[in-house]
């Protein structure tokens, strides 16, 4: 215990990092996997293909291995992120393969008929995609959704692979400095349970709230 | 890259477990013809005599550590300083320096290995520090590197310690220039990453300007890359103000202290039979410059 004390500082530092790579994971997974979700109920065949093409790379490939691709394969391509982007970047890609499959088993649920009512009333198919399927589908998904965001916090874990300074990354560290890898690691178990329950929260009074609106 | 190393423990320990299947078969063996052999017997109790009658020495080492300890990619057998001195000691024990199990092991679980007994010593680039030592015991060391910096061939601006002050610089997570490095030269961007390897292709790809380690380690991953990169002998102060010294030694379990002297008067005996020195001409002797006398026995 006086281990984590001595080391709240950097503890702190490890803590902000992961919550600045779920933020941005999440923020960019959401706005990526919305349009790969729309991709793969476009009328367009070719369009389909292609998120289907994404899908099945992203969600297929484990994500160390991107992690580890990304960060030590492009350079060889002549191209250079700094860590932290390149750690952020490839969660925002692998997540938003899982948003988008579960954002798509909330689009099927919209009936026909409502799709059939909007164009006869004049939508165009993208207003019907904005102003009637969407708002649907995400509160049709509120819960599996949430379960992608608990997915995104502990794989942030995988950053501390290419040195990322987050909670694992530091936990590491300092257990490998301390000689003391249960009472160190312990904590850190603690702060991603204690991460996740904050956001678990959050989804539940977002599920309440679209609860009522249906 | 951590959960490729998982898998690879997992690995050499499946293959750790079919070795020992076959090293259990030839100790009976060698058990027999150990008779004959002239080793000599421990009193009863000691962690020599569990290994003697157990008939193998288990030794965690580094499999990735080029001239220390390594996986030769085609024949598969471990190569280096550290497996040499490990098989030294099985031989010693033993009689045969084929009655030895190596467990591949890493920065960050040498010390758990040791307190689980899960191995009989750690050979794997281990140098002490106050904290390790109050987790585990020492003997030895068995070789004094300084540290030093390496910089890709076309380098020019890396030549002295301050210079590494304002560039990106990779080390090891745990490794003494974890700590050196700020000390020294306090402007130093740090690129911390687990494994040396890391560090390599880092360096290679330019991300970072310089690697530091101690120099030994840095001329083994230079012999995996001929002709790619430089070494700067950017000689680290550490916190005493003494120059900075890696002390590899054995790792051992806290509180065994026959086994540590066992240990440290094996030691002595092969730096005096000329052992060490055979020891280490065919490995870091390849790369390093000058010749070397044995270490002093400090722990």
């Amino acid at each position: 215990m006086t281990v984590l004390l001595s080391h709240l500082g950097e503890f702190a530092w490890g803590i902000a990092f992961t919550v600045g790579l779920v933020v941005l994971g999440w923020i960019g997974a959401m706005i990526l996997g919305t349009v790969l979700a729309m991709m793969r109920v476009s009328p367009i065949r070719t369009v389909r293909v292609v998120a289907a093409a994404y899908i099945l790379v992203f969600r297929n490939v484990p994500i160390p291995v991107q992690m580890v691709l990304f960060v030590f394969g492009l350079p060889l391509l002549g191209i250079v992120f700094p860590l932290f982007p390149s750690a952020a970047i490839v969660l925002v890609m692998y997540h938003a393969a899982f948003v988008c499959e579960t954002l798509r088993s909330g689009l099927n649920a919209v009936a026909v008929g409502e799709l059939e009512a909007s164009r006869s009333l004049g939508f165009g198919p993208f207003g019907t995609m904005r102003h009637l399927v969407l708002p649907q589908a995400f509160a049709a998904v509120v819960q599996p959704m949430g379960n992608v965001l608990i997915l995104l916090v502990k794989n942030t874990s995988v950053a501390a692979v290419v040195g990322v300074a987050e909670l694992t990354f530091t936990a590491d560290k300092i257990a490998i400095e301390e000689v003391q890898a249960f009472a160190v690691l312990g904590g850190a178990a603690v702060a991603y349970v204690v991460i996740c329950l904050v956001l678990k929260r959050f989804v539940a009074s977002l599920e309440r709230r679209v609860a009522f609106s249906k | 890259m951590k959960f490729m190393k998982r898998s690879k423990i997992f690995a050499s320990l499946a293959v750790a477990a079919v070795f020992a299947l076959g090293v259990n078969g030839s100790a009976v063996g060698a058990e027999h013809a150990g008779d004959s052999a002239a080793v000599k017997a421990y009193p009863p109790g000691t962690a020599m005599a569990k290994i003697q009658k157990r008939g193998k020495l288990i030794v965690g080492v580094k499999v990735d550590f080029p001239l220390f300890g390594l996986r030769n990619p085609v024949t598969g057998k471990l190569e280096g300083m550290d497996i040499q001195l490990a098989k030294g000691i099985a031989k010693d024990l033993t009689g045969s320096a084929d009655n030895i199990q190596f467990v591949e092991v890493n920065s960050g679980n040498r010390e758990v290995f040791l307190q689980q007994h899960k191995v009989d010593i750690v050979i794997a680039t281990y140098p002490p520090n106050p904290k390790r030592e109050k987790a585990v015991d020492f003997a030895g060391p068995y070789l004094m590197s300084p540290i030093g910096t390496m910089v890709n061939k076309d380098n020019t601006t890396i030549k002295k310690v301050s210079d590494l002050n304002g560039k990106n610089i990779c080390v090891t997570k745990g490794s003494g220039s974890e700590t050196y490095v700020p000390l020294n030269a306090p402007k130093a961007k740090l690129v911390v990453f687990s494994t040396m390897t890391q560090c390599m292709e880092a360096l290679a790809q330019r991300r970072v300007d310089g690697v530091t380690t101690t120099q030994s380690i840095l001329l083994g991953q230079m012999s995996q890359n001929p002709g790619k990169f430089k070494l700067v002998p950017t000689e680290l102060l550490n916190t005493a103000g003494k120059k900075a010294s890696d002390n590899d030694s054995i790792g051992l379990p806290k509180g065994e202290k026959a086994l540590h002297d066992y240990l440290d008067s094996y030691l002595k005996k092969i730096f005096a039979n000329g052992e060490w020195k055979k020891m280490y001409d065919s490995t870091l002797g390849t790369v390093m410059p000058g010749d070397v006398a044995p270490p002093p026995i400090l722990y």
